[in-house]
Order: structure tokens, then sequence, then C-alpha cells
């Protein structure tokens, strides 16, 4: 129990460490990198992190550990509020566009990586 | 560029928010997805609060909020473990993967904007 419980601490603080120095740097090198895309950037390279590590059928050890580093790197609720921040601006089409971009993305990189181990 | 506090608040947010889905999880039995739905949902609403009743405030210091909203919240949710979960559904019921999907999505922004107009209210000072 104390072995998960510090691999799924340990996983899910790195993943979010990783996640705000990207964003960080993303922001403050590219022009195109607004919380929109980086958010979007993230979740699809997180999903896809975690296609190729289920494929890769790792020992529960690693797996639980590679769950919650991917887990922790990618966010939900940061999406929901950037795609509901599209919608009070009354920019409907920016707000779904950002969901299926997101949501597919991220299923086609998950697949993917699943894919390529195959 | 950040402090080290603020470095040290994300990773410790981040780590508690995993725990925190991790025994979201451990409380829905036999149920993985609905844990992570559950999460989710939640943390949709934590973040619309945050945002509101957290960002807006001056006297709370800048670690404090980057810890809650892109540690502890931005942790605690999951878009990777939402798409893992959507495809093992998929080889069970493909009907079943697109209300997760469905259902996951229209209760996070709602959540998330029910989060923003009780953050508007309950503010913390």
């Amino acid at each position: 129990m104390l072995t998960t419980l510090l691999l799924v601490s340990i996983g899910g603080g790195t993943g979010a460490f990783l996640r705000f120095i990207i964003g960080e740097f993303l922001t403050l090198h590219y022009k195109w990198s607004r919380c929109f895309t980086v958010i979007a950037f993230i979740n699809i390279v997180g999903s896809t992190v975690l296609g190729v590590a289920v494929a890769a059928k790792p020992s529960s050890v690693f797996e639980l550990f590679i769950l919650y580093l991917c887990g922790g790197f990618t966010t939900f609720s940061t999406f929901s509020l950037e795609a509901l921040q599209g919608f009070l601006d009354k920019e409907w089409i920016k707000g779904i566009s950002y969901i299926i971009v997101t949501v597919i993305g991220s299923m086609l990189g998950f697949g993917l990586g699943f894919v390529i181990l195959f | 560029m950040h402090g080290f506090l603020t470095y040290m608040a994300v990773i410790i947010g981040g780590a508690l928010g995993g725990i925190s889905r991790y025994m979201l999880i451990l409380f829905v039995p036999h149920h993985e997805w609905l844990g992570v739905l559950l999460a989710n949902v939640s943390g949709c609403f934590l973040m619309g609060w945050a945002v509101q009743a957290l960002n807006t405030r001056k006297r709370v210091p800048s670690f404090v909020k980057k810890g809650t909203t892109v540690g502890f919240i931005g942790g605690y949710t999951t878009m990777s473990t939402f798409i893992a979960d959507f495809f093992s559904f998929m080889t069970e019921n493909w009907l079943l993967a697109l209300v997760y999907v469905f259902s996951s999505v229209c209760g996070g922004i709602l959540l998330a904007w029910l989060g923003m107009v009780v953050g508007k209210k309950v503010a913390v000072c």
C-alpha cells in the first residue's frame, strides 16, 4: 500500500511539474502557444505516451507509475475550463473545435501509440 | 519565471491530486471508469471555483494559486486515463464508449460553469 501511494504521488507530482514547465516554456518561446493550444498539445502527447506504455504491457508496478505520470501530465479540468471560456466569449466555433481537436486528437494519439508497438 | 516555492507547490499539488484520484477510484469498486469520470467532473467544478474565488485575489500568494490549480486540480483530473478507459469501453460496447465521452465532456463543462457561479459568491479572502 505504501509503495502504491509512493508511486502514485511521484507519478502525479512529476506529471504536473512537467506540464507546468513545458507550458511555461511553450508560452515563453512561441507566439502561437496560448493556453488553448498548449493544453491541447499536452493532452495529446500525454495520451500518446500512455498508448505506447499500455501496448508495451509493462509490469504492474511500472504500469501504475506511468498511468499516474500521464494522468498527472494531462488534464481534464483546464481543458473544460478553456472550452467553457470559449463558449462564454460566444466563440462557439472556437470552443467546439477545441473540444473536437483535443478529444479526437488524444484518441488518435493513444491509438497510434498503441499500434506503433505492434 | 517562477520561484522555487511555486515549483514545489505544483509538485506537491500534483502528488496530492494523483493520490486523491487513486483514492476515489479505490472507493468505487469494480468500476475504474466511474472513478475517473467522478474525478474529472468534480475537478472541473473545483477548477471553475478556483479561477473565480482564488485566482482573482491579490492577497493569495502566487504559489498557492499555481499549486492549487495547475498542481492539485490539474493532477487530480486526467485526459489520458479517460482516453484509455474510452478504448477499453470501445472493445466491449461502442455506444457505451460514446456515452462515456459525451457525459465526461458535457458534465465537465457544465460543472466548470457551476463552479464559476459558486466561486463568484463564495470567495476566499
